[in-house]
């Protein structure tokens, strides 16, 4: 007659099993998405447009520093082509930026009530995408701007998204179950991405890294990103090798990254 | 529902909990280095929070969890919930669990009212559909509907309660747990929480409530587990657990003060010693009977408080009669009786005797502490100085052996015997 609804036990739960208790919670991961954009953004007076002042600030220094300085031999406007890279960059940046720090900016919240910690890290996904596709606009705008035109393969841009997406969470997913147990990784996210935008090509085409470097990009996690942003948006060559390696290494550390967030996620309460 | 009335809805069964202590502290990378270097030369320490912690709850039953700090109550729900993991054992549950460990869980001061609720009732479970649905019932529950669309942190402390306990009041669930909810907001609050409570409780929902409120405890447990140190010390009937924590609680009372339940003869040493007079004893006991034996609800008590007067003053004496969480029920002063008044002149021993009638003091607990006045002669009470004893006497008011069961236990600190009447209706 009864029927067992639950159990609480120290029995370690599947892949499986947790993804289907992170999508039975995906009105959470809802919620969580809306409150952060809402909390973010209160009481500023341009509200989303922030998001896009830090990548349009880079943009206008690099512009400057590449251009007027350096000039750096380009077919293409070269704002447009930073702008490829920097879109990418900064959706990475905010996913292991915020996938670090969400866990224990939740701290109150994750010792009161149970529900699948990686709903949090997931919620910061929805924010980043939000945050994206307004760069996105500004991109369709800068690209109108200086005619540049537009090819089919921008019908391949979600896959495109949905790569640098797995991209950011291979590293967050990590970042996020290392940082409960060490604090020090807290530390450590803002010297990866300060340093990370000098090893990504970003604002300089990777034709102008010599050969012997290659190897660099081949587990890079978001460099074939903007490799592949290139190749939609100004037809830029891309590399079949780099894409394979670096696709197939970001999927296996993001199942492992999983796999290790499911294993830390029951301690959570405890170290926190 | 009545066929399933009894049927087991929760087990645990051997739930052990327990925590490395350097597990708990080490935040850094340096510092596990340091901790795996120390562990191989020493035995890492752990402690218990939990150590084999079985009980089962059939539905509709209210079970209390109680204990001093650190007994593991707070571990113990936290299990239950699914925040933290057991280490052994398992927990199994046969019907949806709602985990009540925070009113208002989720609440950001940025959101709306209407914002807040839907994002605190997707934490406790509910579908945006479901909330949706129940949102007119959760508004007008909360009586904040002006302010629904304001961020809650221009709420008042009493507002932001209300609606956070609107969407508490809107699970639905087979079980819940609570912890401490009802040691938050004022009166009026604690009250909806009460009835909120009895109504799951007639509702036949089955509930956990961890509380260091003995008598909220009291009033809904049916059955209570006392933990300590992980343990389940004592486990039963709400009246006797409770009554065997009070016991104890107070004989091992704070700051080593001789506040302890006594056996009689009921004899305080006051230790009150001035210039004017010295206490010499001070003694309960039941009227008409031996010192030394019990005092039932049925017996009157008498007081006797002997002294020493040295000098020409004026001594009223008085008492205070406490439950043992230290609420003063009732106090007199023997300033109210005039025959003790024109006591001025005399010098040498005397007592101060008062007694309570039969059937006036409830059985259960009671603290006794007393005091005394003292005027010196023909100057005003202004100028009078207070004594207080140092210790109270805390005795065991029993209840009578012939009493049924019903009548045995039940709360209140008075019960005196009033006339009760019946007229039939004429026919």
């Amino acid at each position: 007659m009864r029927q067992l609804v639950k159990t609480v036990s120290n029995k370690r739960h599947s892949l499986s099993e947790y993804l289907q208790d992170v999508w039975n919670s995906r009105e959470l991961i809802l919620s969580f998405a809306k409150r952060d954009l809402k909390i973010q953004y209160a009481q500023t007076y341009l509200g989303l447009l922030w998001s896009i002042i830090q990548p349009l600030t880079a943009l206008i220094i690099f512009n400057f520093f590449f251009q007027r300085i350096i000039h750096l031999p380009m077919d293409i406007p070269y704002s447009v082509f930073a702008f490829t890279g920097l879109m990418g960059w900064f959706f990475f940046t905010q996913l292991i930026g915020q996938a670090g720090t969400v866990l224990m900016n939740n701290q109150a919240l994750i010792k009161k009530i149970y529900f699948p910690r990686l709903v949090l890290t997931l919620s910061k996904v929805l924010v980043g995408l939000i945050e994206f596709s307004i760069s996105l606009v500004l991109l369709i705008m800068l690209m109108v701007i200086t005619n540049c035109s537009f090819s089919s393969k921008i019908l391949l841009l979600p896959l495109v998204v949905i790569a640098n997406v797995i991209a950011g969470l291979s590293v967050g997913i990590w970042l996020s179950a290392l940082t409960i147990r060490f604090r020090d990784f807290h530390h450590i996210i803002p010297f990866l991405i300060g340093f990370g935008i000098w090893l990504t090509p970003v604002f300089y085409p990777t034709t102008l890294v010599p050969e012997s470097y290659n190897w660099i990009y081949l587990f890079h996690p978001i460099a074939n990103v903007i490799a592949l942003y290139r190749w939609i948006f100004i037809d830029a060559s891309v590399n079949s090798m780099n894409l394979l390696v670096s696709f197939s290494f970001a999927f296996l550390m993001l199942i492992a990254g999983l796999i290790f967030f499911i294993r830390n996620e029951k301690f959570i309460a405890d170290y926190l | 529902m009545s066929s399933s009335a009894n049927e087991i809805i929760l087990e645990a069964k051997n739930v052990s909990k327990s925590f490395w202590v350097h597990k708990r502290q080490v935040k850094s990378f340096k510092e596990t280095v340091a901790v795996f270097f120390r562990s191989l030369s020493q035995s890492s320490e752990s402690f218990y929070a939990l150590r084999s912690v079985s009980f089962e709850l059939r539905q509709g039953e209210v079970l209390g969890v109680i204990g001093k700090n650190g007994a593991g109550k707070s571990t113990l729900l936290k299990i239950l919930s699914g925040i933290m993991q057991p280490d052994e054992g398992e927990i199994n549950f046969y019907g949806k669990v709602a985990s009540i460990l925070d009113v208002g869980a989720g609440f950001h001061p940025e959101l709306t009212g209407r914002e807040n609720v839907f994002l605190s009732a997707s934490l406790y479970g509910l579908t945006k559909i479901e909330t949706e649905r129940k949102f007119n019932d959760i508004l007008s529950f909360s009586g904040v509907e002006k302010f629904i669309d304001e961020p809650v942190k221009n709420y008042s402390a009493g507002m932001y309660l209300r609606l956070a306990f609107a969407i508490i009041a809107h699970i639905d669930a087979d079980i819940f747990l609570f912890d401490e909810v009802l040691a938050v907001g004022d009166a009026e609050f604690q009250l909806k929480c009460r009835n909120k409570i009895r109504e799951l409780i007639e509702d036949k929902k089955t509930v956990v409530m961890v509380s260091h409120n003995l008598s909220e405890i009291s009033k809904f447990a049916h059955r209570v587990i006392r933990l300590d140190s992980g343990k389940i010390l004592d486990e039963g009937s709400s009246s006797t657990i409770l009554e065997h924590y009070m016991e104890e609680a107070y004989n091992s009372n704070v700051s080593g003060s001789k506040n302890s339940v006594v056996d009689p003869p009921y004899i305080l040493s006051s230790g009150i010693s001035t210039d004017h007079f010295d206490v010499l004893s001070i003694e309960l006991f039941a009227s008409g009977k031996e010192k030394t034996s019990k005092i039932l609800r049925t017996d009157g008590i008498n007081v006797e408080v002997a002294i020493n007067k040295k000098k020409k003053c004026s001594i009223q004496a008085g008492m205070f009669v406490s439950d043992i969480s230290g609420n003063i029920i009732l106090t007199n002063v023997s300033l109210d009786s005039e025959d003790i008044i024109g006591n001025d002149t005399f010098t040498g021993k005397g007592t101060f005797s008062v007694s309570f009638p039969p059937n006036f003091l409830n059985s259960g607990l009671f603290s006794f502490t007393f005091f005394f006045v003292i005027t010196e002669d023909g100057k005003e009470f202004d100028s009078a100085r207070r004594l207080v004893t140092k210790n109270n006497l805390v005795i065991k008011i029993n209840s009578p052996e012939a009493e049924s069961v019903y009548f045995k236990n039940i709360p209140g600190y008075l019960r005196p015997s009033l006339n009760w009447t019946f007229k039939e209706l004429q026919k």
